[in-house]
């Protein structure tokens, strides 16, 4: 069987490569796929946990997880497509119209 | 094989479920285009409806929700915030008549949203569990991402709903992340099996779990009190938000997250002096010292206004280390003081959009003194109270806060408290000065005729609570103190 540790180093990598994607990338759409790998890097700890516990709660908070992620993701892709039918760019970088 | 269902206690969140309900109908009335014009009067009924729900619930002692898991539970804590934020809401709701009016984005949704966002805080209230809370604060950001971007065709809107989503989808993913390493240490995200853990004996890989996943967790908290080095978001969502969006965000969001700051703190905090202590001084003093500092330089009135928020968040950060119900009821008495007050500075600012051009700079509030006699008065106490000038709340509030404080012997980190309080005094003042001692320009931004009754009612309403409040400040303090007296 493979060691729980194993898991959680997949998990953290995955988070971490996600938390990387939002702060270097400037497309809005690859960042919110970098949201979405932190978010199932978590979910990834949960489970390996929950299993390693022989608990079922971290198993059902994955599900929930995942359906406020699907909300989130909703919302953002709507507010990434009024972003383009206002400025015709998605990029992040150039939406700073909002400074003193 | 033997398996009892567990006892749900539905009673205890009631609040919750009425509020929620309520959401949902105004949702569905506002469906019909003929009820377009009672909808904001409709979700007035409602949440004064819910408001009677919390009320009758005050002093029954904790109810928790079910017998196999305290996943959420009903106390006087849980219920004079979810009271607040409802308070809250319905200031809201009476300042975005109008403005909704003028800009046509007076639909059915804006206001549903508005108490699902109320529902969700309540949520974060009365969670004992990391998991409830995620939920709540999940309910609450993605209601108040639609709200930021309510105005679909202005950029600003857009932008600022834009920035809010991206950082707090990413402070989520931290918050979650934080959750699972404590799921691990602990086997379980409830409060108290934290502080068990916490409190007993703990290996080298419990402590690394532990310590990482609160620290990830306070990341995630201090994005949305607006904590240094997390706050670089509010000035630009607070500017592009609709006004009184703003004005919701500024209060509502900000007091949930702190109220989950003082429960959570409260279970683990024992376990966690050493490390907690230094950290959150420097922080809180940060925090204070840049809101206060940047403020400063600002003309545009709504980014004033987020890092004067952004100050204000500081100051309520440091009688947490208090640990003491002195400190956490000082907290609850500044965070309704707060809400009241800086529902009071954009609500006024709303007012006056609602009409003509928006008004946004300190250039606009010229002259209002002579132009709006009434609405510079209320401008004027609101400014006097975010300053802490007797005889208003604020000046009470900052009272108790700093009292809590040198009495729990942190009597240095209260001066420099007071010191930056001086500061702040430049910026809040010079508020009043342009609206008194400026004279108006030519063409005001805002046009002639007679300002919104709704506003002007909720304008009113906030300004004398301020000053009843700031005379007799015992009642309220006593009502802060019931609350955080069911804490543990």
């Amino acid at each position: 069987m493979i060691p729980v540790t194993y898991y959680l180093v997949l998990s953290a990598v995955l988070f971490l490569v996600g938390a990387t994607g939002v702060l270097i990338r400037r497309n809005a759409i690859i960042v919110l796929m970098g949201i979405e790998l932190m978010l199932n890097g978590a979910n990834l700890s949960f489970v390996a946990f929950a299993r390693q516990f022989g608990m079922v709660d971290g198993h059902i908070y994955v599900f929930l997880v995942i359906t406020v992620a699907a909300a989130e993701v909703a919302i953002g892709l709507a507010l990434v497509i009024l972003l383009f039918r206002n400025r015709g760019t998605v990029n992040i970088d150039e939406v700073r119209s909002l400074r003193w | 094989m033997n398996t009892a269902l567990p006892v749900i206690n539905l009673y205890a969140v009631m609040p919750q479920i009425v509020l929620v309900s309520a959401a949902t109908v105004v949702l569905i009335v506002g469906l019909f285009e003929r009820f377009r014009k009672g909808i904001p009067y409709l979700s007035l009924l409602l949440l004064a409806v819910s408001g009677v729900v919390a009320v009758n619930q005050l002093g029954l002692g904790p109810v928790p929700f079910s017998d196999v898991s305290s996943m959420m539970v009903m106390d006087d804590f849980g219920l004079v915030a979810t009271l607040v934020f409802i308070a809250g809401a319905v200031l809201t709701v009476l300042i975005s008549i109008s403005y909704a009016e003028a800009r046509s984005i007076d639909r059915g949704e804006y206001y549903a949203l508005l108490i699902y966002a109320v529902s969700g805080m309540s949520m974060m209230a009365a969670s004992t569990d990391l998991f409830t809370f995620f939920l709540g604060l999940e309910v609450l950001s993605i209601s108040l991402y639609v709200l930021i971007g309510f105005e679909q065709r202005d950029a600003g809107s857009n932008e600022g709903a834009l920035k809010y989503f991206l950082l707090g989808a990413f402070a989520s993913g931290f918050i979650l992340y934080g959750m699972a390493l404590l799921y691990g240490a602990s086997g379980s995200t409830e409060y108290e099996a934290i502080a068990r853990t916490l409190g007993g004996e703990r290996s080298d890989a419990v402590n690394l779990l532990l310590l990482g996943g609160l620290g990830l967790l306070l990341v995630g908290i201090g994005f949305k009190i607006s904590m240094v080095p997390f706050h670089a978001w509010t000035p630009d969502v607070y500017q592009g938000a609709p006004t009184p969006v703003a004005a919701f965000l500024s209060t509502g969001s900000k007091a949930a997250a702190f109220v989950v700051l003082i429960r959570l703190l409260g279970s683990v905090f024992p376990g966690l002096q050493m490390e907690w202590i230094p950290l959150i001084s420097v922080l809180a003093v940060l925090t204070i010292a840049v809101g206060n500092v940047v403020a400063l330089v600002q003309t545009n009135l709504k980014r004033l206004l987020a890092y004067s928020s952004i100050a204000h968040a500081g100051y309520m950060l440091l009688p947490l280390m208090a640990d003491s119900q002195d400190g956490s009821a000082s907290i609850v008495f500044y965070l309704i003081v707060y809400t009241a007050m800086n529902l009071g500075a954009f609500g006024v600012l709303a007012v006056l959009s609602a009409r003509g051009a928006p008004c946004a700079t300190l250039e606009d509030l010229a002259g209002l003194g002579s132009r709006r006699p009434l609405l510079a008065a209320v401008m004027a106490v609101v400014m006097f109270s975010l300053a802490g000038i007797p005889p208003t709340a604020g000046f009470m509030a900052k009272f108790y806060l700093f009292s809590a404080l040198v009495h729990g012997g942190y009597v240095e980190l209260a001066v420099i408290g007071l010191l930056f309080s001086g500061v702040s005094l430049y910026y809040y003042l010079r508020v009043v000065v342009w609206m008194y001692m400026r004279p108006a320009a030519e063409t005001p931004a805002e046009a002639a005729g007679r300002l919104s009754y709704t506003g002007m009612t909720a304008l009113c309403l906030s300004a004398l609570a301020i000053l009843a409040v700031g005379v007799f400040p015992s009642e309220l303090l006593q009502l802060a103190e019931r609350a955080v007296m069911t804490l543990p």
